[in-house]
This record gives structure tokens, C-alpha cells and sequence, in this order.
């Protein structure tokens, strides 16, 4: 009887994130090349105008910072999570539930009078407390499913992606019940947000917002100094490779789940906060219909691709968004080839989906080494 | 420790060539400079010539040599629907045009994404945009404001600026013919209707069908009733179909309509009759009758083509430029061809206006022409409304700008002389009272006067409604029940 087997062993290294950089860009090339075959193969795209394409997404940066910027801070989020093992694939929802606490400070609390009056400082006030609200919300959000998992050992994966359900389905009630437009033109959504209460923009970078700028660096540094200084830091990094351990040193492991789970959640909640009154201005109804970009699924690409590391948050978000905007591009270069009613949207995926492909091969092979065993 | 050495070198290795590959790619593709009329149209400029010298200069807007324009669509191209049919449009004017248009779009575009998208053509150097949604009315008034040399034309909104402009291309005839078929076909006179919103512009088109449906029902002694549910999306056909249930199996209806961009309802009305149970139902936007041949009766088609024909012809000659859009506010009806009566495109282009299937059963059926006591065939009924709608010598004009819109509904005017009164609008439309109705939205949430000031509204014996009336109805006819939205 010959049996075989792979065996994987994990390799020892001191400072393995010296390379990881290096692996990204060789996924992003290999993954360009190899999708760019992929296409060729079918419709027969010529090289110019595809490499031309990805040329200038990046090159026109500013395309890419909204996406990037709210990619970072979900990133961040999720990267928090990841680090103390509690896999946080709600913050899509926490993320709508921070939209919903925006739009409840300033349109609907008690809070919202202060705005009409024009006072500037008043006015900062209330968005400052309208992104808290937010976060608070994301928090009470993501907490909900780290309570199943700190204190009955429900796996808080499959709680969270039906929270993210619930979210949708409570804006959806919230927009199309309590708080339904008034001036919406007999459209199902709410009105939008009066213009004291929107985020700053910053001139001749119409796209940009000053306090979501300051919120991603705030958030980034912030992350990393919890994660990295602070004795909280430690024991996430220590719940999420050996909580028996952190149990027998004494701690409550508990304690240290809804910890993370809320400080996830908070930076969720915060950028959900941020988008309506930076972005969107208003609440739209079935937003769960890609209304929301699914920002907060595809940051988990961008917190899987730093693979737990901070610091490489940033690039990972600007190759996702870059990757996003260069699929959307791609639908204006392959037009003319595609017979018509053929959606292009997914040619772009296949480019997304190899990339992503090749840069978890190349970090397994890295970390990794793979033996095939044939015993007799 | 040599494979992180090896991958480092790869990685450089890869890079160079990305970035040397990728340069020359940039360079050898790159979109050509801005089109010639985009530089020659210098808005700001011409404006401050004009209010600091005395004796203004001739302006001269030199229109493009070459139009690039995009299409924003909300739903995928594939709906068979709204989109597909804006699609077809943009087609249609790619190859009649291709001399000097150059066209692209973007579909299942969010509101939240609009903006970026809209940068990334002005990027490209594309100098006309389409946004086909109402949800992008906002949106597209912001980046017109932010590029006051591109031009913007906005589907069904009502904001407009000095480059963006606004086109609509309306069914309300063409539903009202489907209700007089409508009316005749029912056995229960209970009627459904699935909506997308409870906007003005699906309230039009259900109180269209419901006063055809009443015009012919109630001659054949049935108590007509429409049910309306809103479904609160524009392209979710697992939510259509659903309400299509409701309707047929709670409400007991036996004809459908519906307003919302996929075949779902159709092809459940399909589905419905290879198990034995015959509901009617009418084919919107799109060419749909392939997808029920057995259920589908008529139905109402748009033809974009004739409006982006038009705009893009207007640019090309300098008719219109980005100064000049304030009042370009397209309203389109049957007479101008741009909505027609029917479910179904033969290959030869002609267009199938009622399934012969059904035509027997419409020719049978008699009733009396309101207008004129004559009696006549259902059939001949919708076929004579619908030439009296498409004869309006003069109307297409006035539906060209926002300034003309108020003198739409003058059947006809006093010139005077022997000649006297020279017809302008259709001589026959729906919306002539007596009608009575109910207001959906009320006191602030109103659009209309009438329901601004009352609950309840009345049109009285002969008075024709306005475009304004149209274009802003809040309330439904007396025999539509609203279901809520689910």
C-alpha cells in the first residue's frame, strides 16, 4: 500500500515581514500578467490598452483615495480583530450601524437644532459626537457576537455575517418607516443631512475629506500603538495565538474577546460615521443591494493581505482600491469586444481574484515548506 | 536565508519591467488631448467679456469635431428593461453616429459611486454624460458644477444647470392604452400593479392604466380596482415576483402590470399559465414578450434612441454647449416616437403592438367610444386612441425646454382668421376630468397644489391637467387601492 502525503511545516523566522513587501509586488505583477492572459485569451485585448489601463489607475491617485481611505480604516478595524483571533467579518454591518448612528445625531436627537443655528463650533460638536455615536453603535454591534463567543463558546463567525443581515434590514426599516424623507420625491430613503452637519472638503481635492484623512492616520497609529506599546496590545496578540495561556497567567480571556470585539466594532461604527456625513449624505433604502460598496467585505482582502501586520495595512489598502477602481476601468477598455449584454464587471474580478491567489501561494510558500511523502 | 533574496531581486526585477512595460503602454494608449471643442469652450471667460465691456463680442462656441460620450446606468445592461433599453439607445446612435461619436458607459453604478465614476470619464475625456437614474440627480448637479465644460444630461430628474440639462421619455399614453385592453381582459375587474417607487412618474403610469382600465371595465359592467404594492427597488426581481404572488393569490387579480426593469412578473404570469391559471400581464420597457408569449398582451416600449439622437445632433452642431442646458428639459410622448405600444420587436424592426394571440378576443369584445357614442371593438378603440395621440403637429417642439412645458396641453389655439383654431396637442388624453382621487403624499410632502391644500382631489368636468399636473402627481385615481410598500 503506498500512501502519500503533503506535509506542511512552518518555517522559523526572526523578522519574516522583511519580505512581505517583495511578495506583494511580485502577486501584483504575476497577478496582472497572468489575468491579463486570462482576458487576452478570450476576448483578445491587446497589451497597450491593458497595461495602459492599469497605468493610469494608479496614476490617478486621486481616483483612489476615497476607497482607500475607508478601506484602511475597515482594514484597520478588521485587522484588530484578526490579531486576537476573533474573525470579524461584521463589519460591513457595524459599518452600516455607524452610518445609522450619524444619521440619528444629526437629523433625528435633540442634538440636530444646534446645526441649523450656523454656528460653526456648535456644528463641530455634533459631528464630533455624531461619529462617537457611530463607533458606540459599531461596538454594541460587533460585541454582540463576542458575548456568544467570550461566555457560550458560539463561534462568532456565522453571528456576525447575520448581523450584517440585520443591519441592512434595520436601516431598511429605518428609511422606509421613522425616518423616510420628507423631500425625497416620493422615493423610498431619507432626506439628506443638512450642510452643517457634512465633513469638510478639502479644496481643489474635491474627493477628499479632512476629517476622514485625520481619522485614518488617528486610527492607524492609535491601532498600532495599542497593538504594540500597551499591555491590552499584548493580550489580544497573546488571545489570538494561545488563549489557554492567557488564561493561565491570570487573565480573563473573556474580558480580553470583548475587548477586541469592541474596539473592532468602534472603528467599524466610525467609518460607517464618517462615510454619511462625508460621503453619501443621506440613507438610501435595500442598502444592502451594494449600496454601501460592500466596503466591509472587501476589507477583509485588505486585512488579510497585511496579514496581521499593521504597518503593511496601508499598501494592502491601496492595491485593493486599486485593484476595485482598475476592474471598474476595465469596463470602459473592453467594451467594444465583448458581444453585447456581456457584463465586463467580471473580467475585472478574475484580475482581483488571481492576484489575491498568487499573493497567498507566494506567502504560504514563504512561511511554509511543502514536502510531498510517498511511503511504501 | 537566500529565498527572501531571490524573491527581492524578482520583486525589483518585476517592477522595473511593470514600470517600463507600463510607461510605454501609458504613453503609446494614453487618451488623445481633450477633443479641439473642449478647449475652445471657454465658459468663464466668455462670461466676463460679456458683463465688463460695454459693447459685448461675438462669442463664438465652436462645436466639437469629435463627441465622446459616456453612459451611467443604475442596473446591469442585461435587465431587458430600463437599462437595457437606454443600452439599445446608445447602440443605436454609436453606429448611426460613429463618424464623430465615440460612446462607453458604466452599469450597476450605486449612488455612493457615481461621483468617482463621473471623474474617471472626465479623466478619460469623455465631454457628454447620460445618468440614466433619479437617484443620481444630486450627484450629477454636483459634478456639473464641478466641470463647467463637460456636458450632463439627467434622466428623469429635475435639476438642471447651465451644462446639465434633463430628458424623460413618458409611458403615461401608452399604459393608458394597455388599461383599456386591461380593463377588457379582466373577469374579476381586480387588477394588480407592481412598483418599483410611489413616485410621480409611476403614479401617472398607474393612474393611466387604471382610467383605461376603467373606461372599457366598467362599459362591460365590471367594478374596476387597481392594487397597487411598492416594492421599493428598481431592478429586484425576486421582489417583484414576490409581489406578483401576493396580488394573484391574495388580492385575486387577473391582469398584471408592473413598473420595475426585469421579466420576473412576466415570467411568473407565465409560469402561472403552464400550471392552468391565466393572468394577463404587459410587457414594461423592454421587448418582454418572448418571456411569456402566452400571457403577454402588449405592453410599452421606449426608444431612447430618439431623444440621445436628438441632444447629440444639437451638440454636434452647436445648437447646444455647456452654457446653454438651464432649460433643456426633454418630455417626450407617443407623438414624437420615443414610447411606443407594444411587447415585441419582429426582425425586421417593425414591432408587434398587441399578441395576435389575444387580438381575437380584443376584436370580439364592443364597446362605445366615450368621445363620439360610436360603437366599436376594443381592439379598434386602442388603435384609434393611439393615432389620436401620436397626431400633435406642433407638440414635440414644446416639449423640448422647461419655458414651453405649460402651453402642452392646448388641444388647440385661436389664430384667428377663418382657419381660427389650430391644433397643437393630442386631441384625446387620459387625464381630462371629471376624475377623482386620493392624495398618496400630503400638506409638506405634497408636490402638487392640490394635495398641498386637501387630502382629496377633483378635477373638474373637461379640464385637461398640465405637464406640471403630470409631472408632479402625488395622488391616485379613487379606484387605486395602495397596499404599502412590503
Amino acid at each position: 500500500m503506498v500512501r502519500v502525503s503533503l506535509v506542511v511545516t512552518k518555517r522559523y523566522r526572526e523578522r519574516m515581514i522583511t519580505s512581505t513587501p517583495a511578495i506583494l509586488t511580485v502577486s501584483l505583477v504575476l497577478g496582472l500578467v497572468v489575468s491579463y492572459l486570462a482576458i487576452w485569451a478570450t476576448v483578445g485585448l491587446e497589451p497597450a490598452s491593458f497595461f495602459a489601463t492599469f497605468y493610469q489607475t494608479l496614476a490617478s491617485y486621486s481616483g483612489l483615495l476615497e476607497p482607500f481611505l475607508f478601506l484602511t480604516l475597515l482594514g484597520a478595524a478588521i485587522s484588530v480583530a484578526f490579531y486576537g483571533s476573533y474573525w470579524n467579518v461584521g463589519a460591513e454591518g457595524q459599518y452600516v450601524l455607524g452610518m445609522l448612528g450619524a444619521m440619528y445625531l444629526v437629523m433625528f436627537s435633540p442634538l440636530s437644532g444646534t446645526l441649523l443655528e450656523g454656528d460653526r463650533a456648535s456644528a463641530a460638536v455634533v459631528k464630533l459626537a455624531a461619529v462617537i455615536l457611530g463607533g458606540l453603535l459599531g461596538a454594541l454591534w460587533s460585541v454582540i457576537p463576542g458575548f456568544f463567543k467570550a461566555f457560550v463558546r458560539v463561534n462568532e463567525v456565522p453571528v456576525l455575517l447575520l448581523m450584517n443581515y440585520v443591519a441592512y434590514c434595520l436601516s431598511d426599516y429605518l428609511t422606509g418607516g421613522p425616518w423616510k424623507g420628507r423631500y425625497t420625491y416620493g422615493y423610498i430613503r431619507t432626506d439628506m443631512i443638512p450642510e452643517a452637519a457634512r465633513l469638510t472638503v478639502v479644496p481643489g481635492l474635491e474627493i477628499l475629506r479632512y476629517e476622514v484623512a485625520v481619522a485614518a492616520a488617528a486610527v492607524l497609529a492609535g491601532v498600532y500603538l495599542v497593538l504594540e506599546r500597551t499591555r491590552l496590545g499584548l493580550r489580544i496578540k497573546v488571545l489570538g495565538t494561545n488563549p489557554v495561556a492567557l488564561r493561565s497567567l491570570g487573565y480573563d480571556d473573556r474580558t480580553v474577546i470583548l475587548t477586541v470585539a469592541a474596539l473592532s466594532g468602534f472603528i467599524a461604527g466610525l467609518a460607517g460615521a464618517l462615510r454619511l456625513l462625508g460621503y453619501d449624505y443621506r440613507l438610501p433604502y435595500n442598502i444592502g443591494d451594494g449600496k454601501t460598496g460592500f466596503y466591509g467585505y472587501t476589507a477583509i482582502l485588505v486585512a488579510w493581505l497585511s496579514f496581521r501586520d499593521v504597518r503593511l495595512l496601508v499598501p494592502s489598502a491601496v492595491i485593493v482600491s486599486a485593484l476595485n477602481s482598475f476592474g471598474y476601468r476595465m469596463q470602459l477598455s473592453l467594451k467594444g469586444l465583448l458581444p453585447p449584454g456581456v457584463s465586463a464587471h467580471a473580467f475585472s474580478q478574475i484580475f482581483i481574484g488571481i492576484t489575491l491567489a498568487v499573493y497567498t501561494i507566494a506567502r504560504v510558500a514563504r512561511d511554509h515548506s511543502v514536502r510531498l511523502v510517498i511511503e511504501r | 536565508m537566500a529565498e527572501p533574496r531571490i524573491l527581492y531581486a524578482l520583486a525589483v526585477v518585476a517592477v522595473v519591467i511593470a514600470g517600463v512595460v507600463g510607461y510605454l503602454a501609458g504613453t503609446a494608449a494614453a487618451p488623445a488631448p481633450p477633443p479641439a471643442a473642449v478647449r475652445t469652450i471657454t465658459v468663464p471667460t466668455t462670461i466676463t467679456v460679456v458683463t465688463t465691456v460695454t459693447t459685448p463680442a461675438p462669442t463664438v462656441v465652436a462645436p466639437p469635431e469629435r463627441i465622446r460620450a459616456a453612459w451611467i446606468y443604475v442596473g446591469p445592461i442585461g435587465d431587458f428593461g430600463w437599462t437595457y433599453m437606454h443600452d439599445l439607445g446608445r447602440r443605436v446612435v454609436e453606429s448611426l453616429f460613429r463618424e464623430w461619436l465615440e460612446t462607453t458607459y458604466y452599469e450597476s453604478v450605486t449612488e455612493a459611486g457615481l461621483l468617482s465614476r463621473i471623474d474617471e470619464l472626465v479623466r478619460a475625456g469623455y465631454n457628454v454624460i447620460f445618468t440614466t437614474s433619479f437617484e443620481f440627480m444630486e450627484k450629477t448637479y454636483e459634478a456639473a458644477k464641478k466641470y463647467p465644460n463637460v456636458m450632463f444630461f439627467h434622466c428623469s430628474g429635475y435639476m438642471r444647470w447651465t451644462n446639465l440639462g434633463t430628458y424623460f421619455a413618458d409611458l403615461y399614453q401608452v399604459y393608458y392604452l394597455n388599461g383599456l385592453i386591461a380593463g377588457a381582459l379582466t373577469r374579476t375587474g381586480k387588477i394588480g400593479y407592481v412598483a418599483a417607487f410611489t413616485i410621480p412618474e409611476v403614479i401617472r403610469h398607474i393612474n393611466a392604466f387604471a382610467i383605461g382600465a376603467k373606461e372599457v371595465g366598467e362599459q362591460l359592467g365590471r367594478d374596476i380596482e387597481v392594487y397597487v404594492i411598492e416594492i421599493g427597488a428598481w431592478f429586484a426581481p425576486d421582489k417583484a415576483m414576490d409581489a406578483a404572488r401576493y396580488l394573484v393569490e391574495v388580492m385575486g387579480v387577473d391582469v398584471l402590470a408592473f413598473t420595475e426593469d426585469s421579466t420576473a412578473v412576466i415570467e411568473y404570469a407565465q409560469s402561472l399559465y403552464e400550471r392552468g391559471k391565466e393572468v394577463y400581464v404587459f410587457s414594461h420597457y423592454g421587448p418582454m414578450y418572448e418571456y411569456g408569449p402566452d400571457v403577454v398582451v402588449s405592453g410599452q416600449l421606449v426608444r431612447w434612441e430618439v431623444i440621445y439622437a436628438d441632444i447629440l445632433v444639437k451638440i454636434r452642431s452647436g445648437v447646444l454647449n455647456p452654457t446653454n442646458l438651464a432649460n433643456v428639459d426633454y418630455w417626450y410622448l407617443l407623438n414624437g416616437g420615443a414610447v411606443e405600444l407594444g411587447a415585441h420587436v419582429f426582425e425586421n424592426g417593425t414591432v408587434m403592438m398587441i399578441n395576435p394571440k389575444h387580438a381575437p378576443k380584443l376584436k370580439e369584445i364592443a364597446v362605445r367610444d366615450k368621445l363620439t357614442g360610436e360603437r366599436l371593438s376594443v381592439y379598434d378603440l386602442v388603435m384609434r386612441r393611439y393615432w389620436q395621440m401620436k397626431e400633435a403637429p406642433l407638440l414635440q417642439t414644446l416639449q423640448f425646454s422647461a419655458l414651453t412645458h405649460k402651453l402642452e396641453n392646448l388641444t388647440y389655439v385661436d389664430i384667428g382668421g377663418k382657419e381660427k383654431w389650430y391644433q397643437i396637442a393630442a386631441i384625446f388624453d387620459p387625464f381630462v376630468g371629471p376624475l377623482e382621487g386620493w392624495c398618496r403624499y400630503r400638506g409638506p410632502e405634497a408636490f402638487t397644489d392640490y394635495c398641498k391644500r386637501a387630502d382629496r382631489v377633483s378635477i373638474p368636468s373637461g379640464m385637461r391637467l398640465g405637464h406640471f399636473d403630470l409631472w408632479n402627481m402625488d395622488w391616485f385615481v379613487s379606484w387605486v387601492k395602495y397596499l404599502g410598500a412590503r
